[in-house]
């Protein structure tokens, strides 16, 4: 009787435990976020920005690790081989997955991840070179049909989201215009604004951070930080394009896990400090959940993959 | 002037003066390791910046900043391993003063020429900021061609024993360079449908395995015992006053080449220490003995790396556009202060940017107290027991290789590179040219493509760009000049052979 007893406690214990163990509120420990990229940059400003937020709202510390290389691919494939139990994950732009497998064998596909969120985005912005001849875009367009493969623009490199963007654009409107592609926006800005170039393909951030003369932005709406300069769609075209990423890890979440950063994801997106932290940076907050998130990177993968089989071949 | 004075009294505040002493110390020590550099070190001080205010952030960042870029040139002399990638052309003449018992006056000159290329770069970034960057602007694509073709030129300086395997060697560089993806298209190349040298070959774990690893390999080999290592005088002693006023021109031009060639984004120190070795080489009375142990050569490569820092500073504080990778962390931690770097910071922020200067000032100052009280520390720890040394040296080099990226394949490189290295050493093929070449490489090969495509396909067009043209003639110059010189040196060594025949 007393064994049964002791037996059945202890069943008891180790049921309580288990159930404890397995209701344990994630996160119990700290968390990596993987960055693709080298220190610096766009995503490792932003990476950072969101890892402080929401650190303080899951309450453990979070370590933003930089793995750069390969156009955002090596520390992408690092984040899909990692181990998913929600303490690696990571803060990944687009590119490297909607671009980057149509342009290299990358060891993983989009249906390695499971998609926490999106959580920032830029749109694209068209820059021209301070003495540029033209004041519009339907401007540039009719020169380019008249003039074709005489105008220059330039890219933070090939197969990034500004050079797709452009080349969507130019797809749209059937116009040649000769992609100078750059190492990042440094070299590119300081090309533009030499006049080396004739235009620009930035995400909007880079516009009131170099003053830069932006002639459209590919936005279904104007900016606030920049009222005056007008949408493609208003000068009568169709293309929209953006910068954007959010919070992604390996597939195969626990739900719990999955769950939580999602909504903590949300307060991150919500928050005043994040917002003001990327209004700095010139991009906006916008949450995205967990399913939106999928069915936009396979509609991006589809749209982008179609344009670089076209461009790069 | 008010705000000179309000600049001078935040740094006299004990805790910032503290910081500021203490990054430049700490910037020093992660400099000397190989594979920790200026980047890493920045990093790992940047989520302490977004506890601090401004000022302690800024003079934290400056002095890691400027103490890595000097740290660098301490194993660059001592070990025959640059630091840090910009320490790569102070191994040219640092190592070989080391083997010729000098160590402790290479040290010296090196301390002196980082001092006096910081402070001049310092004073250029003060007088002319916004003129440099408006300047810089005049730099697109066929101009960085043509800069680059003429660093490339210090290839001839570094492999004078023997040009063919100077120029061979070379050509390795460039050919790994070309691994991973073309900067135009975005194709991959050479990858062996490998996912990793998609990614391409990274500099620091090539440059560690290449030089450092090598060198471990080699020593090992050699198997010399403590007693036959030429530890004579690795001390650390200034050079007398009156050597260094009399190699003032090597000293002006080269902080003036790396104050203009940090000025341009997405160069760095690395190339501007090359193009200032060149050009030192071209104009150095000392030039026949580059490569040998001259300290004009040890000058040439450390006064242009730290003058790096001021000029790197002036695109990143006055057009919002870091001169290289670590002007670009530094300028998001900025960002994240609420600082908004750009044209308009020299108005609103006035009383920081006067902030900024002095405290630049003070580091390139403590560099030289920091270094004569440092590199003795360093150089007496190259004492220590061989086998000791050389286990210690391995894991740093792999601790420093692997905390880049977080990748291991980078410790495959290091280890490929390393045995590269030694099959080379052995083959008696110098190993700079081919670190000139990996550097110089991928620079040379995007600015031609892309000035092709603004040029329409037609290369004269590139003889028409004024500066340009300009680079390419005295690419040409140095190049005719140099050829006449082999040929005559040539002729010589057969006369004089001839002489004692008969």
């Amino acid at each position: 009787m007393l064994k049964t007893l002791t037996k059945t406690s202890a069943l008891a214990l180790g049921l309580a435990v288990s159930a404890g163990a397995a209701m344990a509120d994630f996160p119990e420990r700290a968390i990596t976020a993987i960055v693709p990229f080298p220190a610096g940059g766009s995503t490792d400003t932003m990476g950072r920005a969101a890892a402080e937020v929401l650190s303080e709202i899951l309450e453990v510390d979070i370590a933003v690790t930089n793995v750069g290389g390969g156009a955002g691919t090596v520390g992408t494939a690092q984040i899909a081989r990692a181990r998913p139990d929600g303490y690696t994950i990571g803060v990944i732009p687009a590119a490297p997955l909607i671009n980057q497998p149509h342009m290299r064998e990358t060891p993983y596909t989009i249906e390695d991840f499971d998609y926490i969120c999106a959580l920032f985005y830029s749109p694209q912005a068209l820059a021209l070179a301070p003495d540029s001849q033209f004041s519009s875009l339907a401007e540039v367009v009719d020169y380019a049909r008249e003039n074709p493969g005489e105008l220059t623009y330039g890219s933070p490199g090939p197969g990034s989201l500004p050079h797709l963007a452009m080349e969507q654009f130019l797809d749209e409107v059937d116009v040649q215009i000769e992609h100078v592609p750059f190492q990042g926006d440094g070299p590119g800005v300081t090309s533009l604004m030499g006049g080396h170039i004739d235009m620009y393909m930035a995400i909007f951030s880079n516009v009131p951070r170099y003053e830069l003369d932006a002639v459209a932005i590919f936005a279904e709406e104007r900016v606030e930080a920049a009222p005056d300069v007008p949408t493609a769609i208003e000068e009568g075209f169709t293309t929209t394009a953006s910068w954007w990423g959010g919070l992604f890890a390996p597939r195969g979440l626990p739900e719990d896990a999955l769950a939580t950063l999602e909504s903590a994801c949300e307060q991150t997106a919500e928050s005043d400090a994040f917002a003001e932290t990327l209004g700095n940076l010139g991009s906006f907050p916008r949450f995205l959940g967990s399913e939106d998130v999928r069915t936009e990177v396979e509609q991006g993968s589809e749209t982008n993959g179609a344009i670089l089989d076209r461009v790069l071949n | 002037m008010e705000n000179l004075i309000a600049a001078l009294v935040s740094l006299a505040d004990p805790v910032i003066f503290a910081i500021l002493i203490g990054g430049t110390a700490a910037g020093i020590l992660i400099g000397a390791m190989p594979g920790l550099g200026s980047v890493l070190a920045i990093t790992l001080a940047l989520p302490l910046t977004f506890v601090m205010g401004p000022e302690p952030s800024i003079a934290l960042l400056l002095g890691l900043y400027a103490g890595s870029v000097y740290g660098g040139s301490l194993s660059a002399i001592l070990i025959n391993t640059p630091g840090t990638p910009q320490a790569a052309a102070t191994v040219f003449d640092g190592y070989p003063m080391m083997q010729q018992g000098k160590g402790d006056l290479a040290l010296g000159w090196a301390t002196v020429a980082s001092t006096i290329g910081g402070l001049i770069s310092v004073v250029i970034l003060i007088a002319a900021a916004p003129l440099l960057a408006r300047l810089g602007l005049e730099f697109g694509p066929i101009e960085y061609f043509a800069l680059g073709l003429f660093a490339l030129t210090c290839v001839i300086s570094v492999s004078r024993e023997d040009l063919l395997k100077g120029g061979l060697a070379c050509v390795l560089g460039l050919l790994v360079a070309t691994i991973g993806q073309d900067p135009l298209t975005g194709d991959v190349r050479l990858h062996f449908s490998n996912f990793n040298l998609m990614a391409g070959i990274a500099l620091v774990p090539f440059l560690v395995g290449l030089f450092a690893l090598s060198e471990v390999f080699w020593r090992v080999a050699e198997n010399v015992s403590p007693e036959d290592r030429p530890v004579a005088n690795t001390g650390f002693k200034f050079p007398g006053l009156s050597d260094i006023t009399s190699r003032w021109r090597v000293f002006g031009k080269s902080a003036i080449i790396g104050t203009w060639i940090g000025t341009l984004p997405g160069v760095g120190a690395t190339a501007s220490s090359m193009v200032s070795y060149a050009e030192a080489r071209r104009s150095s009375p000392n030039g026949d003995n580059f490569g040998k142990g001259e300290p004009d050569g040890i000058i040439a490569s450390e006064t242009a790396n730290n003058a790096v820092t001021g000029g790197a500073l002036v695109p990143t504080l006055s057009l919002g556009i870091p001169g290289d990778p670590i002007t670009a962390v530094m300028l998001g931690a900025l960002i994240i202060q609420g600082i908004t770097p750009g044209p308009r910071l020299f108005v609103e922020n006035a009383d920081l940017m006067v902030f900024i200067f002095v405290a630049l000032f003070v580091v390139n100052l403590a560099l030289l107290v920091l270094g004569a009280v440092m590199g003795p520390i360093f150089s007496r720890a190259i004492r220590t027991p061989e086998p000791v040394m050389l286990t210690l040296i391995l894991v740093l080099l792999a601790i420093g290789t692997f905390s880049v990226n977080y990748n291991g394949f980078d410790l495959l490189v290091m280890l490929a590179s390393g045995v590269l290295g030694f099959g080379m050493r052995v083959l008696r093929f110098p190993l700079a040219p081919v670190v000139i070449g990996f550097v110089l490489g991928p620079m040379i090969e995007q600015s031609l493509r892309q000035g092709l495509v603004i040029a329409r396909g037609d290369f004269f067009y590139f003889f028409q760009q004024p500066i340009a043209l300009v680079l390419f003639i005295v690419s040409a110059l140095f190049l005719g000049w140099s050829a006449l010189r082999h040929w005559r040196d040539g002729r010589k060594a057969k006369g004089r052979t001839n002489g004692t025949d008969a």
